[in-house]
């Protein structure tokens, strides 16, 4: 008999939270921009694992595939072409640290007081159904086919432009 | 068939709706007090990363039984892709005239 589901599912969530939170605070307070990737990695895991215990199974390998995969391989490729000569403190200065601070946890302090007092009707607890990849690939191609045809405009125009940009000689 | 038991720890919709607050304050700190150019795009995928829990979180709890919030966090990641791609290359391309990836030293445009 292993672990009941729910405290399963409860204890994958909290791990998962943590270990986000955690990532994310050391990303912000890392001072080597090298450490921030290594943190935001944990990150993007973590927020994949979270996915995991909310149902969304397709969704947690995508991210795994295009974050941890493709975003943080150029985001590295990003820091080894510009190497990191520090002249300039990682931090702005105190007045930007400050008020950047103060305004990010106003904002969370308003986001968390509006949905902790909040009444969510019509919420179930009932699990999604897995795998989800079916019900994903019907919506996209049927109610959000245009979308769908949209996103892969932009992602050709983004690659496009993203060469033509980084080109040497303009 | 008598109706199931409430779960015993529940994962309410707050939780995940708590955990995107969370990630997306995190990340704005870090948007605006760093001074890199690539940490601020790091911090911003954080920030998105946060919207993205909050969209599966009310599609676990929400069940339209379309998932479309799912579909809008697959939409949400197609975009981070796209200006991951381009704002690396852009930061490139201001490495090569600047010769650092510090925002102060962008201030062409700065009257």
């Amino acid at each position: 008999m292993l672990l009941p589901t729910d405290l399963l599912v409860a204890g994958g969530f909290y791990t998962f939270a943590a270990l986000a939170i955690v990532g994310a605070l050391g990303l912000v307070l890392s001072r080597k921009v090298f450490h921030n990737a290594l943190f935001l990695t944990v990150v993007l895991g973590a927020v994949a694992g979270a996915y995991v215990v909310l149902g969304a199974d397709f969704l947690a390998a995508v991210q795994i595939l295009v974050y941890v995969g493709a975003i943080m391989v150029l985001i590295i490729f990003g820091i080894m072409l510009t190497p990191q000569n520090v002249d300039l403190p990682d931090i702005a200065g105190p007045g930007q640290a400050v008020a950047g601070t103060v305004v990010s946890i106003a904002i969370f302090i308003a986001a968390a007081g509006v949905l902790a007092t909040s009444v969510w009707p019509r919420l179930t607890s009932t699990p999604i159904d897995v795998p989800t990849t079916q019900t994903i690939g019907l919506g996209l191609l049927t109610t959000y086919g245009l979308p769908f045809e949209i996103a892969s405009v932009l992602l050709l125009l983004a690659m496009i432009g993203a060469i033509v940009v980084a080109r040497e000689d303009v | 068939m008598p109706p199931a038991l409430p779960p015993l720890y529940p994962i309410t919709v707050q939780h995940g709706l708590l955990l995107g607050a969370a990630l997306f304050s995190i990340g704005l700190v870090g948007a605006l007090t760093k001074r890199n150019a690539i940490a601020i795009l790091m911090s911003i995928e954080v920030m998105l990363n946060g919207v993205m829990v909050t969209f599966v979180a009310f599609a676990r709890h929400a069940q339209s039984p379309t998932l479309t919030g799912q579909i809008f966090a697959i939409f949400i990641m197609t975009v981070a892709a796209a200006d991951a791609a381009v704002g690396l290359a852009i930061v490139i391309a201001v490495y090569r005239l600047r010769r650092t990836v510090q925002v102060d030293a962008a201030n062409t445009l700065q009257g």
